[in-house]
C-alpha cells in the first residue's frame, strides 16, 4: 500500500513538474527512498522481531489516562512526588538558592566523578543517615557509593549480591514497590519471594506472618525492608516491632536491604526517620541502605542517592568498594553530578541546611493535615468502615482498604 | 508482567554454591576466629565452649591484642536512649573467649566468631568501647588479618568471602597523577579534554545555557523513563541527520541514557535478552578497555577482528575485512563511529563503505560507539559519516551517542541509545521493552545534562556558538599533533611518528611499547597508558617540550 500511494503521489508531482531540473531531482529522490525502503525490507526477518509490545505498568497507564481525561475534576493521587496545597509541583526554595549559587560559581566544571561517586557527598549522605555518633562511620566501617537515586542504589546493590556474593533469593513485603521485584530479577537474582506484611482484615501489620516468613527463609537470602513510610501501605513497625524483626535477621543470619527513599519527609524530623537504620547499625548488624533525595530534596529527576553499606571488617569493605567499582564502570562509568551538587552544598551549609529542615517540615506537615482532614470529612460523611489508618499511616502514601472495583 | 516481557533465560545466570557457604557460616570456632571446617585449633570442642561472664572492667578496647582473641571489652554504655527500653535491643552474648585474657569478652566475639546482640544470652548494653582490634592467630587455620585489619567486631560477614576485584588501568592512573608530587608531572592518560593551560574547559555555550535553564526555573518532576521525545529526536538528527529517512518514517527508537557508557549497556542488555541473533559481539583491535567489561556484565560473548595494524600504525583494512567476513553471521559488530579509542586511526570513507557493504551482506548487527560527534574534525557530518552510511545501506544500526567530550558534559552523564529498525511497529515494541529494563536499572535518567543539550542543540545561536568552540577545540589538538610531531623530528628522532598527525581526535598511539610506557611514567612523570596511547588534550604548548624530549630518550 505504501508503494501504491507513493506511486501515485510520484505521478502527480511529476504531471506538475514545471521543467527538467526539478523533475530529475524528483525522479533523483524517489529513486533513493525506493533503494531505502528496499534495502530495508529485503532481509525480511528482523533481529528484534519480538511481536510482542510490552504492556506499560499501572502507574504508567494511570497517569496516561489522567492526562487524556478532559474533565475538569480530574484528581491525580497516582504517582509519588509531593504536591503544593494547590495540587502544583513545589520545587524546594532551598534547591533553587543552591542552584543558582552553583550557576554563578565560575569555578564549577563538569569533570568526571569518581566511580563511587564526590566522595564529599557520599560521606555527607552517610552522615546524615546514620548520624553523627555513628559508631560505624567513626570505626570506618561504612562503605558509601553515590548511586542514580535510590532505583539506582538498589540496582547496583543487587547485582553486588548476585554476581559477587551469589545470591539468588530476595525477600520483599508483601505489598512492596511494585519496581523491587524488577530491579532484582534483572540483577539476576531469581528466586522472589513475599513475606506477609499488610492485613487487610485488621489494616495493620502482619507480624506474625512477617516473622514466621522470615524464620522460614534460607539463610543466603536478602530481605528488603523499608526503613520509614512504607510504599504502597504507609504503615512502618514500631519500635519493638522492629527489635523482633532484627532479632529474627540476626538469628537466621539474614542479610538486610534497607530501602529509605523517604528521610526526613515522613514524620518531619530526619533523626526519627532514620531511627531504623541507626537501630539496624547499633544491634551490630551487618547491612545495605539504599538512600534517595528524590522526595526530601524534591529532587526526583536529579537521581541522587547512595548505597551505604556497614560492613564489620575493613578489608572486606576495601574488597566490596573494588567489586562496586567495577559493577559502576560496566554500567555507566560513573555517577551524574549535578543532583549530588545541590545536595552536598546544603548538607555542608548550616544555614542551607536549616532551611531544607524547615522545607522538609513543611511538605510533611502538610502530608499530615491531609490524612486528618481526609479522615475527618469521611467520616463526617458517615462513610461505612473505619478510616483509623488513614492517620495511622505516614508518609506519602495510604492503602486506603478500598478494593479494586 | 516481567515473565511475559522475558526470556526465562535471561534470569538464570550466575552460580549458586549454598552449601559451602552454609558449612562454612555453622562451624564458627570461638577461640580463634577461624571459619575453618577442619576445627583444627579445636575451637569448637564442648569444653572450649564460650563461658558467660559477668560484665567486668572495660579496658580501650581498640587496643590490638597480639595473641589473645579478644571477645570486646569496655564500659557499660550510659546511653540512655529510648532504644534501651526495647527487650533484648542491644543486649549481647555473652562469652569468654580465653581466659588468659584479662578483659572483659562479655561482648561479642572476635572478628569470624559468633553472633552479636541476641536476648537469649542477657548480658550487658553494647557500648562504644566494645571492639575487638584484632583476631587471635594461634595455631588456627581460616583468615589471617594483617595488623591493619582493624576488625572491629562480630562475627564473620556476608562479606568476609570476597577476593579483591581487578582495578581499571585509567582510573589508577589518575589516582597515581593526582598522588605525586613532582612538579614535572603530565596527565596524558585519562581522556577529558584540557585547554592549553592544562585546565579543564567548559563550553560557553553550557554557561549560558545555564543561565538560560535557571531562568527558566524548571520544576525537577520525573521525566519519563526514555528521557523526553524532544531530547531523543534531536540526538538521533544529530546523529544520522535530520532529512534521514528512519527519523522521517519513524522506524528508529531511541532512549535517553548514562551517556555512551550506559547507551553500550542498554544496547547490550537488550541483545542479550531480546536479539534472536547470536550473542556474541566483535570488538577492533584494540578498542576502548571498557568495552569488554560493558557486554560482559550483561552477558555476552565477546571477540575481536582487527583494526589496527601495529607495522604501518594505520587501518588494518584488509585483516579487518578478512576478520569480518569470518564472523558468524546475525552477530554483533562493534565500531568505532569516528575518533577511534584508542588508536585514533580511522577508516578513509571509500574504506567505511564498503565495511557497510560487507556487513549487510553477511548480516551482522552494527553496533556504533560515537562519542567524539563534531570533536574529531569539528564538523557534525563529517564524524557521522559512518553511521549515516551504514543506514544508507539499509544496516539496522545500534548506536550509543555520549556528549561527554563534544559538550564537556563528563560528568553530567548525557547520552543516548538509538535503533534503527525495520518498521516503526517494531521500533514501539523495543521502545517498550528498553522501559522495563531500564526501570529495572535506574527507573529513570537524569535531567540536568539532558536540559543542557537540548537548550544547545535546539537553539541556532547556541549552536553556532558550540560549532565554533568545536572547531577550535579540533584545530588545537590538530595543531598540537603537528607540534609534537614536529619536535620529535627536530631532536633527531629515527623513528618515525607521521601516524601522529595521521591519527584523529582525542588519542593517539604512539606505538610505544609497554616497557617504554612504564619507564615514562616512572622516571620521567608522565602519566600514560601501558598500550602506549596518549590523549592529546592533555598535551599543551607549556609540556610538548618536555614530553617530546622524553619520548625521545625513551626510544633512542
Amino acid at each position: 500500500m505504501g508503494y501504491l500511494y507513493h506511486g501515485l503521489l510520484l505521478i502527480y508531482a511529476i504531471s506538475i513538474c514545471k521543467n527538467k531540473v526539478s523533475l530529475y531531482k524528483l525522479l533523483s529522490n524517489s529513486l533513493s527512498w525506493i533503494l531505502y525502503r528496499t534495502n530495508m525490507e529485503s532481509s525480511g526477518e528482523s533481529k528484534f522481531d519480538t511481536n510482542c509490545v510490552v504492556e506499560a505498568n499501572e502507574i504508567a497507564r494511570l497517569r496516561a489516562a489522567y492526562f487524556a481525561d478532559t474533565n475538569r475534576n480530574k484528581v491525580d493521587l497516582i504517582v509519588g512526588a509531593y504536591r503544593d496545597d494547590n495540587g502544583n509541583l513545589w520545587p524546594l526554595p532551598v534547591v533553587r538558592k543552591v542552584e543558582e549559587e552553583i550557576v554563578k560559581d565560575t569555578t564549577q566544571d563538569y569533570e568526571y566523578l569518581r566511580a563511587l561517586g564526590d566522595e564529599s557527598f557520599t560521606s555527607a549522605a552517610s552522615r546524615l543517615l546514620l548520624g553523627g555518633e555513628s559508631m560505624a562511620i567513626t570505626e570506618e566501617r561504612v562503605a558509601s557509593i553515590q548511586s542514580v537515586s535510590g532505583t539506582g542504589a538498589l540496582w547496583i546493590g543487587a547485582k553486588y549480591l548476585s554476581s559477587v556474593l551469589n545470591y539468588n533469593t530476595f525477600y520483599m513485603s508483601s505489598p512492596t514497590w511494585n519496581n523491587h521485584r524488577s530491579i532484582f530479577e534483572c540483577s539476576g537474582l531469581t528466586d522472589a519471594r513475599e513475606y506477609r506484611y499488610w492485613d487487610p482484615a485488621t489494616r495493620s501489620i502482619d507480624m506474625e506472618g512477617l516473622l514466621e516468613d522470615l524464620r522460614n527463609a534460607p539463610k543466603k537470602s536478602v530481605i528488603i525492608l523499608q526503613a520509614c513510610s512504607h510504599n504502597p501501605t504507609g504503615l512502618d513497625p514500631t519500635r519493638h516491632q522492629w527489635s523482633q524483626i532484627v532479632d529474627v535477621l540476626e538469628e537466621r543470619g539474614l542479610l538486610p536491604l534497607l530501602d529509605c527513599a523517604y528521610q526526613g519527609f515522613a514524620s518531619g524530623d530526619i533523626h526519627q526517620d532514620a531511627w531504623t537504620v541507626r537501630y539496624f547499625e547499633k544491634r551490630g548488624l551487618e547491612f545495605m541502605c539504599a538512600q534517595s533525595f528524590a522526595k526530601n530534596m524534591g529532587l526526583y529527576s536529579e537521581r541522587v542517592g547512595c548505597l551505604i553499606a556497614v560492613i564489620n571488617n575493613k578489608r572486606c569493605l576495601l574488597q566490596y568498594l573494588n567489586h562496586m567499582e567495577n559493577i559502576v564502570r560496566s554500567a555507566y562509568c560513573n555517577p551524574p553530578k549535578h543532583g549530588c551538587q545541590i545536595v552536598l552544598r546544603i548538607l555542608q551549609s548550616s544555614e542551607h541546611f536549616q532551611e531544607w529542615i524547615e522545607n522538609v517540615a513543611t511538605m510533611s506537615k502538610r502530608v499530615k493535615r491531609v490524612r486528618r482532614e481526609l479522615q475527618e470529612r469521611l467520616e463526617s460523611l458517615e462513610t461505612p468502615g473505619n478510616w483509623n489508618h488513614i492517620t495511622q499511616q505516614i508518609g506519602m502514601f495510604s492503602y486506603t482498604g478500598l478494593t479494586c472495583k | 508482567m516481567i515473565g511475559k516481557a522475558f526470556k526465562l533465560s535471561a534470569f538464570s545466570r550466575g552460580t549458586f554454591w549454598p552449601i559451602f557457604f552454609e558449612i562454612r557460616t555453622t562451624l564458627p570456632c570461638f577461640q580463634c576466629s577461624s571459619f575453618s571446617s577442619s576445627r583444627k585449633c579445636g575451637g569448637n570442642d564442648s569444653k572450649n565452649k564460650p563461658e558467660r561472664k559477668k560484665k567486668g572492667g572495660g579496658s580501650d578496647s581498640k587496643k590490638t591484642h597480639s595473641k589473645d582473641v579478644c571477645g570486646g571489652g569496655g564500659k557499660p554504655n550510659k546511653d540512655k536512649s529510648s532504644e534501651g527500653k526495647l527487650k533484648g535491643e542491644i543486649y549481647t552474648k555473652g562469652t569468654s573467649i580465653n581466659k588468659e585474657c584479662k578483659k572483659d569478652y562479655k561482648l561479642g566475639i572476635s572478628e569470624d566468631c559468633g553472633r552479636l546482640g541476641s536476648s537469649k544470652y542477657g548480658g550487658r548494653k553494647l557500648t562504644s568501647a566494645d571492639i575487638c582490634a584484632t583476631v587471635g592467630q594461634r595455631s588456627c587455620p581460616g583468615s589471617k588479618p594483617t595488623k591493619d585489619d582493624k576488625v572491629i567486631k562480630g562475627k564473620k560477614g556476608w562479606w568476609s568471602d570476597v577476593e579483591m576485584g581487578p582495578p581499571d588501568a585509567i582510573l589508577g592512573l589518575t589516582e597515581a597523577f593526582n598522588r605525586s608530587k613532582d612538579d614535572r608531572k603530565v596527565n596524558v592518560g585519562v581522556g577529558a579534554y584540557r585547554d592549553d593551560n592544562g585546565e579543564p574547559y567548559v563550553f560557553s555555550c553550557i554557561r549560558e545555557a545555564e543561565k538560560r535553564l535557571l531562568a527558566k526555573a524548571l520544576n525537577k518532576e520525573y521525566i519519563p523513563i526514555v528521557g523526553t521525545v524532544e531530547f531523543c529526536k534531536l540526538c538521533v538528527e544529530l546523529a544520522l541527520g535530520e532529512g534521514s529517512p528512519p527519523i522521517k518514517n519513524g522506524n528508529y527508537c531511541a532512549a535517553q541514557a548514562l551517556s555512551g557508557t550506559g547507551a553500550l549497556r542498554i544496547g547490550a542488555e537488550v541483545i542479550q535478552r531480546l536479539s534472536n541473533g547470536n550473542k556474541e559481539i566483535f570488538f577492533p583491535t584494540p578498542t576502548w578497555g571498557n568495552h569488554a567489561r560493558v557486554f560482559t556484565h550483561a552477558g555476552l560473548k565477546i571477540n575481536k577482528y582487527r583494526h589496527y595494524d601495529e607495522k604501518t600504525n594505520s587501518f588494518d583494512y584488509d585483516g579487518s575485512l578478512q576478520d569480518i567476513e569470518k564472523i558468524p553471521e546475525s552477530s554483533v559488530v562493534l565500531f568505532h563511529a569516528c575518533a577511534h579509542n584508542p588508536t585514533g586511526v580511522d577508516p578513509p570513507q571509500k574504506q567505511w563503505e564498503s565495511l557497510s557493504k560487507l556487513v549487510k551482506q553477511k548480516n551482522l548487527l552494527s553496533f556504533f560507539d560515537m562519542a567524539y560527534q563534531g570533536f574529531a574534525t569539528g564538523d557534525f557530518n563529517n564524524d557521522a559519516f559512518a553511521p549515516r552510511q551504514f543506514v544508507k545501506d539499509g544496516n539496522q544500526i545500534m548506536l550509543a551517542q555520549s556528549f561527554a567530550k563534544n559538550l564537556g558534559l563528563y560528568g553530567e552523564r548525557v547520552g543516548c541509545f538509538s535503533i534503527v529498525t525495520s518498521s516503526k511497529e517494531e521500533a514501539e515494541s523495543l521502545l517498550s521493552q528498553i522501559k522495563i529494563i531500564i526501570r529495572g536499572m535506574y527507573s529513570s535518567p537524569p535531567i540536568h545534562g539532558q536540559r543542557l543539550v537540548a537548550e544547545v542543540l535546539k537553539d541556532p545561536e547556541l549552536r553556532c556558538i558550540w560549532e565554533c568552540e568545536l572547531g577550535a577545540i579540533s584545530s588545537r589538538i590538530i595543531k598540537i599533533r603537528k607540534d609534537l610531531r614536529q619536535k620529535l623530528e627536530a631532536l633527531g628522532s629515527k623513528k618515525d611518528w607521521k601516524h601522529i598527525t595521521d591519527q584523529i581526535g582525542m588519542f593517539c598511539f604512539t606505538g610505544l611499547t609497554e616497557e617504554q610506557a612504564v619507564r615514562l611514567t616512572k622516571e620521567f612523570e608522565i602519566y600514560l597508558t601501558k598500550n602506549g596511547r596518549i590523549s592529546m588534550a592533555g598535551v599543551t604548548s607549556k609540556n610538548v617540550d618536555y614530553i617530546a624530549k622524553c619520548m625521545h630518550e625513551v626510544t633512542k
